[in-house]
Protein backbone atom coordinates (compact mmCIF):
# COMPACT_ATOMS: atom_id res chain seq x y z
CA UNK A 1 0.00 0.00 0.00
CA UNK A 2 2.33 2.22 1.55
CA UNK A 3 5.04 1.31 -1.69
CA UNK A 4 2.54 1.79 -4.35
CA UNK A 5 1.88 5.64 -2.84
CA UNK A 6 5.45 5.94 -3.30
CA UNK A 7 5.76 4.33 -6.79
CA UNK A 8 2.34 7.10 -7.69
CA UNK A 9 4.04 9.88 -6.55
CA UNK A 10 8.01 9.35 -7.55
CA UNK A 11 6.16 8.51 -11.19
CA UNK A 12 3.86 11.39 -11.70
CA UNK A 13 7.04 14.02 -10.14
CA UNK A 14 8.96 12.90 -12.84
CA UNK A 15 6.21 12.60 -15.54
CA UNK A 16 5.61 16.24 -14.57
CA UNK A 17 9.49 17.18 -14.51
CA UNK A 18 9.20 15.35 -18.21
CA UNK A 19 6.23 17.44 -19.34
CA UNK A 20 7.60 20.82 -18.18
CA UNK A 21 11.20 20.31 -19.95
CA UNK A 22 9.75 18.88 -22.93
CA UNK A 23 7.55 21.17 -23.62
CA UNK A 24 10.33 24.12 -23.32
CA UNK A 25 8.57 25.83 -20.40
CA UNK A 26 11.20 26.01 -17.91
CA UNK A 27 14.53 27.42 -18.50
CA UNK A 28 17.32 24.15 -19.08
CA UNK A 29 19.36 26.31 -16.41
CA UNK A 30 16.71 26.29 -13.54
CA UNK A 31 15.11 22.88 -14.71
CA UNK A 32 17.46 20.65 -17.25
CA UNK A 33 15.68 18.26 -19.08
CA UNK A 34 15.11 14.94 -17.17
CA UNK A 35 17.06 13.06 -20.54
CA UNK A 36 19.75 15.06 -19.96
CA UNK A 37 19.69 14.53 -15.82
CA UNK A 38 19.64 10.62 -16.49
CA UNK A 39 22.64 11.06 -19.23
CA UNK A 40 24.76 13.13 -16.12
CA UNK A 41 23.57 10.48 -13.75
CA UNK A 42 24.96 7.36 -16.05
CA UNK A 43 28.10 9.34 -17.18
CA UNK A 44 29.11 9.57 -12.96
CA UNK A 45 31.32 6.77 -12.17
CA UNK A 46 29.08 5.21 -9.55
CA UNK A 47 32.48 4.52 -7.62
CA UNK A 48 32.31 8.49 -7.00
CA UNK A 49 28.44 8.82 -5.98
CA UNK A 50 29.03 5.55 -3.81
CA UNK A 51 31.83 7.02 -2.35
CA UNK A 52 30.03 10.72 -1.60
CA UNK A 53 26.87 9.09 -0.26
CA UNK A 54 28.98 7.02 2.18
CA UNK A 55 30.84 10.07 3.39
CA UNK A 56 28.07 11.95 3.83
CA UNK A 57 26.22 9.36 5.56
CA UNK A 58 29.25 8.07 8.26
CA UNK A 59 29.36 11.71 9.24
CA UNK A 60 25.93 11.92 9.60
CA UNK A 61 25.59 9.07 11.62
CA UNK A 62 28.42 9.91 13.77
CA UNK A 63 26.98 13.05 14.66
CA UNK A 64 23.91 11.71 14.92
CA UNK A 65 24.75 9.09 17.20
CA UNK A 66 27.05 11.31 19.00
CA UNK A 67 24.37 13.72 19.41
CA UNK A 68 21.85 10.94 20.86
CA UNK A 69 23.98 9.39 23.47
CA UNK A 70 24.26 12.50 25.11
CA UNK A 71 20.56 14.09 24.71
CA UNK A 72 18.51 11.17 25.68
CA UNK A 73 20.04 10.66 28.71
CA UNK A 74 20.43 14.66 29.41
CA UNK A 75 16.59 14.44 28.91
CA UNK A 76 15.65 11.60 30.79
CA UNK A 77 17.58 13.62 33.44
CA UNK A 78 15.87 16.99 33.55
CA UNK A 79 12.96 15.70 32.05
CA UNK A 80 12.06 13.66 35.28
CA UNK A 81 12.64 16.42 37.34
CA UNK A 82 9.87 19.31 37.60
CA UNK A 83 12.58 22.27 38.09
CA UNK A 84 15.01 21.42 36.28
CA UNK A 85 12.59 20.90 32.75
CA UNK A 86 10.45 23.98 33.93
CA UNK A 87 14.53 25.96 33.74
CA UNK A 88 16.09 23.93 30.16
CA UNK A 89 12.89 23.60 28.75
CA UNK A 90 12.72 27.07 27.09
CA UNK A 91 15.85 27.36 26.69
CA UNK A 92 16.41 24.17 25.06
CA UNK A 93 13.50 25.29 22.71
CA UNK A 94 15.15 28.69 21.93
CA UNK A 95 18.52 27.55 21.13
CA UNK A 96 17.33 25.04 18.19
CA UNK A 97 15.54 28.04 16.62
CA UNK A 98 19.11 29.49 16.42
CA UNK A 99 20.89 29.12 13.32
CA UNK A 100 24.08 27.51 14.17
CA UNK A 101 25.22 26.87 10.77
CA UNK A 102 26.80 30.22 11.11
CA UNK A 103 28.81 28.78 13.85
CA UNK A 104 30.18 26.26 10.48
CA UNK A 105 33.27 28.59 10.43
CA UNK A 106 34.25 28.32 14.05
CA UNK A 107 34.19 24.85 13.81
CA UNK A 108 35.73 24.16 10.44
CA UNK A 109 38.94 26.69 12.17
CA UNK A 110 38.98 24.84 15.43
CA UNK A 111 38.34 21.44 13.69
CA UNK A 112 39.45 21.58 10.14
CA UNK A 113 37.72 21.46 7.21
CA UNK A 114 37.66 17.47 7.16
CA UNK A 115 35.06 15.21 8.96
CA UNK A 116 35.22 16.08 12.82
CA UNK A 117 34.05 19.67 11.52
CA UNK A 118 30.61 18.02 9.74
CA UNK A 119 30.13 15.68 11.84
CA UNK A 120 30.23 18.19 14.92
CA UNK A 121 27.75 20.48 13.16
CA UNK A 122 25.49 17.67 12.75
CA UNK A 123 25.61 16.34 16.15
CA UNK A 124 25.28 20.09 17.45
CA UNK A 125 21.97 20.02 15.09
CA UNK A 126 20.85 16.80 15.95
CA UNK A 127 21.05 17.22 20.13
CA UNK A 128 18.34 20.10 20.83
CA UNK A 129 15.48 18.49 19.33
CA UNK A 130 16.54 14.84 20.54
CA UNK A 131 17.14 16.55 23.88
CA UNK A 132 13.56 18.67 23.89
CA UNK A 133 11.30 15.19 22.70
CA UNK A 134 12.91 13.39 25.42
CA UNK A 135 12.52 15.87 28.38
CA UNK A 136 8.83 16.33 27.09
CA UNK A 137 8.29 12.40 26.31
CA UNK A 138 9.55 11.84 30.01
CA UNK A 139 7.35 14.51 31.32
CA UNK A 140 4.69 12.87 30.94
CA UNK A 141 5.10 9.56 32.52
CA UNK A 142 2.12 8.44 33.96
CA UNK A 143 3.00 9.03 37.68
CA UNK A 144 0.68 5.94 38.46
CA UNK A 145 2.64 3.81 36.61
CA UNK A 146 5.96 4.75 38.45
CA UNK A 147 3.98 4.40 41.81
CA UNK A 148 2.59 1.38 41.19
CA UNK A 149 6.09 0.46 39.52
CA UNK A 150 7.72 1.61 43.72
CA UNK A 151 5.33 -0.27 44.93
CA UNK A 152 6.73 -3.57 43.72
CA UNK A 153 9.98 -3.05 44.51
CA UNK A 154 11.53 -1.71 41.38
CA UNK A 155 14.38 1.07 42.24
CA UNK A 156 14.88 3.95 40.83
CA UNK A 157 17.06 2.68 37.99
CA UNK A 158 14.46 0.04 37.15
CA UNK A 159 11.63 2.83 37.04
CA UNK A 160 13.28 4.32 34.50
CA UNK A 161 14.27 1.54 32.60
CA UNK A 162 10.71 -0.35 32.92
CA UNK A 163 8.41 2.50 32.90
CA UNK A 164 9.93 5.65 31.83
CA UNK A 165 11.91 4.53 28.88
CA UNK A 166 9.08 2.72 27.46
CA UNK A 167 6.08 5.04 27.92
CA UNK A 168 8.64 7.95 26.51
CA UNK A 169 10.16 5.75 23.22
CA UNK A 170 7.75 6.72 20.87
CA UNK A 171 8.11 10.85 21.77
CA UNK A 172 11.84 10.31 21.58
CA UNK A 173 11.84 8.37 18.84
CA UNK A 174 9.90 11.12 16.87
CA UNK A 175 12.61 13.56 18.12
CA UNK A 176 15.65 11.07 16.98
CA UNK A 177 13.82 10.89 13.19
CA UNK A 178 14.17 14.58 13.74
CA UNK A 179 17.35 15.10 14.57
CA UNK A 180 18.69 12.39 11.94
CA UNK A 181 17.33 14.66 9.45
CA UNK A 182 19.47 17.37 10.21
CA UNK A 183 22.01 15.87 10.99
CA UNK A 184 22.13 14.91 7.72
CA UNK A 185 21.28 18.66 6.08
CA UNK A 186 23.25 20.07 8.07
CA UNK A 187 26.42 17.65 6.99
CA UNK A 188 25.37 17.98 3.43
CA UNK A 189 25.70 22.22 4.15
CA UNK A 190 28.95 22.13 5.69
CA UNK A 191 30.68 19.79 2.71
CA UNK A 192 28.34 22.49 0.62
CA UNK A 193 30.38 25.41 2.48
CA UNK A 194 33.98 24.07 2.62
CA UNK A 195 35.20 20.53 1.98
CA UNK A 196 36.48 18.56 -1.35
CA UNK A 197 33.90 15.20 -0.35
CA UNK A 198 30.90 13.96 0.30
CA UNK A 199 27.39 15.10 -1.20
CA UNK A 200 27.52 18.34 -0.01
CA UNK A 201 30.96 19.00 -1.84
CA UNK A 202 29.49 17.59 -5.19
CA UNK A 203 26.78 19.77 -5.25
CA UNK A 204 28.93 22.68 -4.58
CA UNK A 205 30.97 22.13 -7.40
CA UNK A 206 28.41 20.84 -10.01
CA UNK A 207 26.57 23.94 -9.41
CA UNK A 208 29.73 26.23 -9.64
CA UNK A 209 30.14 25.01 -12.93
CA UNK A 210 26.23 25.85 -13.93
CA UNK A 211 26.52 22.14 -14.59
CA UNK A 212 22.20 21.81 -14.76
CA UNK A 213 22.27 18.40 -15.55
CA UNK A 214 24.92 17.24 -13.08
CA UNK A 215 23.69 19.53 -10.14
CA UNK A 216 20.17 17.67 -10.56
CA UNK A 217 21.64 14.42 -10.96
CA UNK A 218 23.24 15.21 -7.60
CA UNK A 219 19.97 16.41 -5.99
CA UNK A 220 18.33 13.18 -7.43
CA UNK A 221 21.30 10.79 -5.48
CA UNK A 222 20.66 13.48 -2.27
CA UNK A 223 16.94 12.34 -2.45
CA UNK A 224 17.61 8.78 -2.66
CA UNK A 225 19.87 9.06 -0.13
CA UNK A 226 17.54 10.51 1.89
CA UNK A 227 14.92 7.86 1.32
CA UNK A 228 17.58 4.84 2.22
CA UNK A 229 18.55 6.43 5.41
CA UNK A 230 14.84 7.17 6.36
CA UNK A 231 13.87 3.48 5.34
CA UNK A 232 16.78 2.12 6.99
CA UNK A 233 15.52 4.68 10.50
CA UNK A 234 11.85 3.64 10.70
CA UNK A 235 13.10 0.03 10.31
CA UNK A 236 15.46 0.11 13.38
CA UNK A 237 13.30 2.16 15.26
CA UNK A 238 10.12 -0.26 15.02
CA UNK A 239 12.62 -2.89 16.20
CA UNK A 240 13.98 -0.43 19.03
CA UNK A 241 10.23 -0.21 20.53
CA UNK A 242 9.31 -3.92 19.94
CA UNK A 243 12.45 -4.39 22.12
CA UNK A 244 11.74 -2.02 24.41
CA UNK A 245 8.50 -1.61 24.60
CA UNK A 246 7.33 -5.36 25.36
CA UNK B 1 -0.14 -10.56 59.35
CA UNK B 2 -0.99 -8.42 61.55
CA UNK B 3 -1.21 -4.90 60.49
CA UNK B 4 -1.30 -1.93 63.35
CA UNK B 5 -1.96 1.99 62.66
CA UNK B 6 -1.67 4.03 65.86
CA UNK B 7 -2.78 7.85 65.65
CA UNK B 8 -1.98 8.07 62.24
CA UNK B 9 -1.85 11.81 61.13
CA UNK B 10 -1.35 13.09 57.26
CA UNK B 11 -0.92 16.40 56.01
CA UNK B 12 -0.24 17.74 52.51
CA UNK B 13 1.39 21.04 53.54
CA UNK B 14 -1.26 22.92 55.01
CA UNK B 15 -3.84 20.34 54.12
CA UNK B 16 -4.69 17.66 56.70
CA UNK B 17 -6.31 14.60 54.83
CA UNK B 18 -6.32 12.08 58.04
CA UNK B 19 -6.20 12.57 61.65
CA UNK B 20 -5.28 10.01 64.72
CA UNK B 21 -6.61 6.94 62.44
CA UNK B 22 -6.36 4.02 64.79
CA UNK B 23 -7.49 0.37 63.72
CA UNK B 24 -5.39 -2.78 63.14
CA UNK B 25 -6.55 -5.89 60.93
CA UNK B 26 -6.18 -9.47 61.78
CA UNK B 27 -4.30 -12.18 60.23
CA UNK B 28 -6.55 -13.30 56.82
CA UNK B 29 -8.79 -10.58 57.78
CA UNK B 30 -10.42 -8.27 55.16
CA UNK B 31 -11.13 -5.21 56.40
CA UNK B 32 -12.75 -2.04 54.19
CA UNK B 33 -12.28 1.45 54.72
CA UNK B 34 -15.34 3.11 53.68
CA UNK B 35 -15.95 7.69 53.33
CA UNK B 36 -16.98 9.88 51.18
CA UNK B 37 -15.01 11.26 48.36
CA UNK B 38 -12.43 13.10 48.93
CA UNK B 39 -11.87 11.92 52.73
CA UNK B 40 -8.59 10.74 52.51
CA UNK B 41 -9.02 6.86 52.35
CA UNK B 42 -6.56 6.87 49.65
CA UNK B 43 -3.88 9.04 51.77
CA UNK B 44 -4.16 6.27 54.27
CA UNK B 45 -3.63 3.02 51.66
CA UNK B 46 -0.71 4.73 50.55
CA UNK B 47 0.34 4.99 53.94
CA UNK B 48 -0.40 1.68 54.80
CA UNK B 49 1.60 0.57 51.37
CA UNK B 50 4.93 2.77 52.76
CA UNK B 51 4.11 4.63 49.59
CA UNK B 52 3.26 7.82 51.93
CA UNK B 53 5.27 9.07 55.02
CA UNK B 54 3.13 9.49 57.99
CA UNK B 55 2.98 13.17 59.26
CA UNK B 56 2.35 11.93 62.52
CA UNK B 57 1.82 8.37 64.33
CA UNK B 58 2.78 5.00 63.57
CA UNK B 59 1.76 2.10 61.10
CA UNK B 60 3.21 -1.60 61.96
CA UNK B 61 2.92 -5.13 59.92
CA UNK B 62 3.75 -8.03 62.45
CA UNK B 63 5.25 -5.33 64.94
CA UNK B 64 8.02 -3.68 62.09
CA UNK B 65 7.28 0.14 61.53
CA UNK B 66 7.29 0.35 57.75
CA UNK B 67 9.22 3.22 56.08
CA UNK B 68 8.48 2.47 52.56
CA UNK B 69 6.95 -0.39 49.82
CA UNK B 70 7.50 -3.74 51.12
CA UNK B 71 6.63 -5.68 47.64
CA UNK B 72 7.70 -9.38 50.28
CA UNK B 73 4.22 -7.96 52.29
CA UNK B 74 2.01 -5.58 50.54
CA UNK B 75 0.74 -5.32 47.44
CA UNK B 76 -1.23 -2.45 45.91
CA UNK B 77 -4.02 -2.74 43.14
CA UNK B 78 -4.60 1.16 42.64
CA UNK B 79 -7.56 2.81 41.72
CA UNK B 80 -7.04 3.69 38.40
CA UNK B 81 -5.12 -0.02 37.81
CA UNK B 82 -1.74 1.70 36.80
CA UNK B 83 -1.20 -1.31 33.98
CA UNK B 84 1.33 -0.65 31.90
CA UNK B 85 -0.15 0.31 28.21
CA UNK B 86 2.36 -1.29 26.33
CA UNK B 87 2.66 -4.51 27.88
CA UNK B 88 0.28 -7.66 27.33
CA UNK B 89 -1.88 -8.97 29.94
CA UNK B 90 0.14 -11.65 30.80
CA UNK B 91 3.67 -9.47 30.24
CA UNK B 92 1.72 -7.13 33.10
CA UNK B 93 1.56 -10.09 35.77
CA UNK B 94 4.73 -10.76 35.07
CA UNK B 95 6.25 -7.38 36.38
CA UNK B 96 6.94 -7.95 40.10
CA UNK B 97 8.54 -11.51 39.11
CA UNK B 98 10.49 -9.94 37.09
CA UNK B 99 11.52 -7.91 39.64
CA UNK B 100 12.56 -10.89 41.96
CA UNK B 101 14.46 -12.07 38.67
CA UNK B 102 12.28 -15.33 38.40
CA UNK B 103 13.15 -16.58 35.49
CA UNK B 104 11.75 -15.95 31.61
CA UNK B 105 9.87 -19.69 31.42
CA UNK B 106 8.92 -19.94 35.05
CA UNK B 107 7.68 -16.29 34.77
CA UNK B 108 5.51 -17.09 32.10
CA UNK B 109 3.84 -19.76 33.73
CA UNK B 110 3.16 -18.70 36.92
CA UNK B 111 1.85 -15.63 35.06
CA UNK B 112 -0.71 -17.95 32.58
CA UNK B 113 -1.30 -19.39 36.06
CA UNK B 114 -2.60 -16.33 37.63
CA UNK B 115 -4.51 -15.08 34.63
CA UNK B 116 -6.17 -18.46 34.63
CA UNK B 117 -7.01 -17.97 38.12
CA UNK B 118 -8.83 -14.85 37.67
CA UNK B 119 -10.60 -16.42 34.37
CA UNK B 120 -8.69 -14.56 31.91
CA UNK B 121 -6.76 -17.65 30.15
CA UNK B 122 -7.41 -16.24 26.46
CA UNK B 123 -6.80 -12.57 27.31
CA UNK B 124 -3.47 -13.25 28.04
CA UNK B 125 -1.80 -11.67 25.22
CA UNK B 126 -3.87 -9.11 24.48
CA UNK B 127 -3.02 -5.42 25.49
CA UNK B 128 -5.22 -3.11 28.36
CA UNK B 129 -6.67 -1.31 25.95
CA UNK B 130 -8.11 -4.20 24.03
CA UNK B 131 -9.75 -5.48 27.03
CA UNK B 132 -12.77 -4.28 28.66
CA UNK B 133 -12.85 -2.70 32.40
CA UNK B 134 -13.75 -6.32 34.31
CA UNK B 135 -10.87 -7.97 32.36
CA UNK B 136 -8.91 -4.95 33.08
CA UNK B 137 -9.40 -5.11 36.68
CA UNK B 138 -8.83 -9.17 36.95
CA UNK B 139 -5.60 -8.48 35.52
CA UNK B 140 -4.83 -5.98 38.09
CA UNK B 141 -5.47 -8.54 40.38
CA UNK B 142 -3.66 -11.54 39.23
CA UNK B 143 -0.51 -9.02 39.15
CA UNK B 144 -1.28 -8.02 42.38
CA UNK B 145 -1.31 -12.06 43.45
CA UNK B 146 2.05 -12.32 41.59
CA UNK B 147 3.91 -10.49 44.18
CA UNK B 148 3.54 -13.25 46.90
CA UNK B 149 2.34 -10.59 49.20
CA UNK B 150 0.92 -12.08 52.53
CA UNK B 151 -1.49 -8.70 52.27
CA UNK B 152 -3.36 -6.93 49.65
CA UNK B 153 -4.22 -3.09 49.67
CA UNK B 154 -7.05 -2.39 47.01
CA UNK B 155 -8.09 0.99 46.77
CA UNK B 156 -11.75 1.30 45.00
CA UNK B 157 -10.69 -1.75 42.20
CA UNK B 158 -14.33 -1.56 41.09
CA UNK B 159 -14.80 2.06 41.11
CA UNK B 160 -15.39 2.23 37.43
CA UNK B 161 -18.00 -0.78 37.01
CA UNK B 162 -21.33 -1.12 37.10
CA UNK B 163 -23.11 -2.21 40.42
CA UNK B 164 -23.70 -5.50 39.43
CA UNK B 165 -20.43 -6.58 37.51
CA UNK B 166 -18.75 -5.17 40.94
CA UNK B 167 -21.15 -7.08 43.25
CA UNK B 168 -20.20 -9.91 41.12
CA UNK B 169 -16.74 -9.43 40.56
CA UNK B 170 -16.31 -8.38 44.68
CA UNK B 171 -17.82 -12.01 45.55
CA UNK B 172 -15.31 -13.82 43.09
CA UNK B 173 -12.89 -11.73 44.58
CA UNK B 174 -13.75 -11.99 48.13
CA UNK B 175 -13.66 -16.37 47.06
CA UNK B 176 -10.33 -15.80 45.66
CA UNK B 177 -8.65 -13.96 48.67
CA UNK B 178 -10.15 -16.63 51.01
CA UNK B 179 -8.67 -19.26 49.09
CA UNK B 180 -5.41 -17.38 48.97
CA UNK B 181 -5.37 -16.97 52.54
CA UNK B 182 -4.51 -13.05 52.33
CA UNK B 183 -5.12 -10.40 54.70
CA UNK B 184 -6.85 -7.52 52.93
CA UNK B 185 -7.81 -3.90 53.21
CA UNK B 186 -9.99 -2.49 51.00
CA UNK B 187 -11.23 0.99 50.19
CA UNK B 188 -14.32 1.86 48.69
CA UNK B 189 -17.07 4.97 48.97
CA UNK B 190 -19.81 2.01 47.97
CA UNK B 191 -22.42 0.57 51.26
CA UNK B 192 -23.54 -2.14 49.74
CA UNK B 193 -19.95 -3.31 48.48
CA UNK B 194 -18.28 -2.70 52.22
CA UNK B 195 -21.07 -4.00 53.73
CA UNK B 196 -20.89 -7.39 51.29
CA UNK B 197 -17.44 -8.08 51.53
CA UNK B 198 -15.70 -7.08 54.99
CA UNK B 199 -15.38 -8.77 57.82
CA UNK B 200 -14.43 -5.71 59.74
CA UNK B 201 -15.77 -2.04 57.77
CA UNK B 202 -13.79 1.17 59.14
CA UNK B 203 -16.05 4.01 58.33
CA UNK B 204 -14.33 7.09 57.93
CA UNK B 205 -15.77 10.93 58.23
CA UNK B 206 -15.36 13.29 55.39
CA UNK B 207 -11.90 15.30 55.24
CA UNK B 208 -9.42 15.41 57.50
CA UNK B 209 -10.80 11.71 57.83
CA UNK B 210 -11.12 10.53 61.69
CA UNK B 211 -12.43 6.84 62.06
CA UNK B 212 -16.21 7.35 63.27
CA UNK B 213 -16.56 3.58 64.01
CA UNK B 214 -15.25 -0.05 63.40
CA UNK B 215 -18.03 -2.15 62.72
CA UNK B 216 -17.66 -5.69 62.78
CA UNK B 217 -19.78 -7.55 60.47
CA UNK B 218 -21.80 -10.62 62.12
CA UNK B 219 -20.45 -13.94 61.19
CA UNK B 220 -21.68 -15.66 58.99
CA UNK B 221 -21.77 -12.70 56.76
CA UNK B 222 -25.29 -11.77 55.50
CA UNK B 223 -26.75 -12.42 51.74
CA UNK B 224 -27.54 -9.51 49.52
CA UNK B 225 -31.29 -8.48 50.19
CA UNK B 226 -31.16 -10.11 53.93
CA UNK B 227 -32.70 -8.61 57.22
CA UNK B 228 -29.38 -8.73 58.82
CA UNK B 229 -27.70 -7.35 55.36
CA UNK B 230 -30.41 -4.38 55.51
CA UNK B 231 -29.95 -3.32 59.02
CA UNK B 232 -25.96 -3.18 58.34
CA UNK B 233 -26.85 -1.38 55.16
CA UNK B 234 -29.05 1.56 57.20
CA UNK B 235 -26.55 1.71 60.03
CA UNK B 236 -23.89 2.63 57.45
CA UNK B 237 -25.49 5.25 55.58
CA UNK B 238 -26.76 6.76 59.31
CA UNK B 239 -23.00 7.32 60.19
CA UNK B 240 -21.85 8.21 56.46
CA UNK B 241 -24.78 11.03 55.91
CA UNK B 242 -25.33 11.48 59.63
CA UNK B 243 -24.87 15.61 59.96
CA UNK B 244 -21.32 16.72 60.38
CA UNK B 245 -21.49 19.35 63.32
CA UNK B 246 -21.26 22.80 61.93
N1 LIG C 1 -0.47 14.22 46.44
C1 LIG C 1 -1.34 15.08 47.00
N2 LIG C 1 -1.00 16.37 47.20
C2 LIG C 1 -1.87 17.24 47.76
N3 LIG C 1 -3.10 16.92 48.15
C3 LIG C 1 -3.52 15.67 47.97
C4 LIG C 1 -2.66 14.67 47.38
N4 LIG C 1 -3.33 13.50 47.33
C5 LIG C 1 -4.55 13.75 47.86
N5 LIG C 1 -4.66 15.04 48.25
C6 LIG C 1 -5.82 15.64 48.88
O1 LIG C 1 -6.07 14.93 50.07
C7 LIG C 1 -7.45 14.73 50.27
C8 LIG C 1 -7.74 13.26 50.38
O2 LIG C 1 -7.49 12.64 49.15
P1 LIG C 1 -7.62 11.06 48.92
O3 LIG C 1 -6.83 10.36 49.97
O4 LIG C 1 -7.29 10.77 47.51
O5 LIG C 1 -9.19 10.85 49.20
P2 LIG C 1 -10.16 9.66 48.79
O6 LIG C 1 -9.33 8.51 48.32
O7 LIG C 1 -10.92 9.37 50.02
O8 LIG C 1 -11.06 10.17 47.72
C9 LIG C 1 -8.15 15.40 49.09
O9 LIG C 1 -8.56 16.67 49.48
C10 LIG C 1 -7.06 15.48 48.04
O10 LIG C 1 -7.28 16.59 47.22
MG1 LIG D 1 -9.27 7.59 46.47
Amino acid sequence: MKAAAYATVTLVTLLAWWLLTATGVTNPLILPPLGDVVAALRQQDPATWAAAMAVTTVRATAGFAAATVLAVPVGVLVGRNATLSHAYEPLLATLTAVPLVVLYPVLAATLGLGTSSKVALGGLYAFFPIAIATIRAVGQTDPVLVTAMRSMGATHGRVIRAVVVPSALPGIVAGLRIGFGLALVTVIAGEFIAGDDGVGYQLAASSQGYQSADLFAWVVLAVVLTIAVNTVFTFLATTLERTLRR
Amino acid sequence: MRIAVSDLDLRYGDLIAARKITFDVRPGEFVSLIGPSGCGKSSVLRALGGLQPPSGGEITIDGDRVRGPQPTRMAYVFQDLALFPWRTARRNVEVPLELRGVPRKQRRERAEQLLARVGLTDAADQHPAQLSGGMRQRVAIARALACDAGILLLDEPFAALDEQTRLRLGGELRRLLEEEGKTVVFVTHSLQEAAYLSDRIVVLSPRPATVKEVITVPSPRPEVGSAEFHRLHAHLTDLLFAAEPA
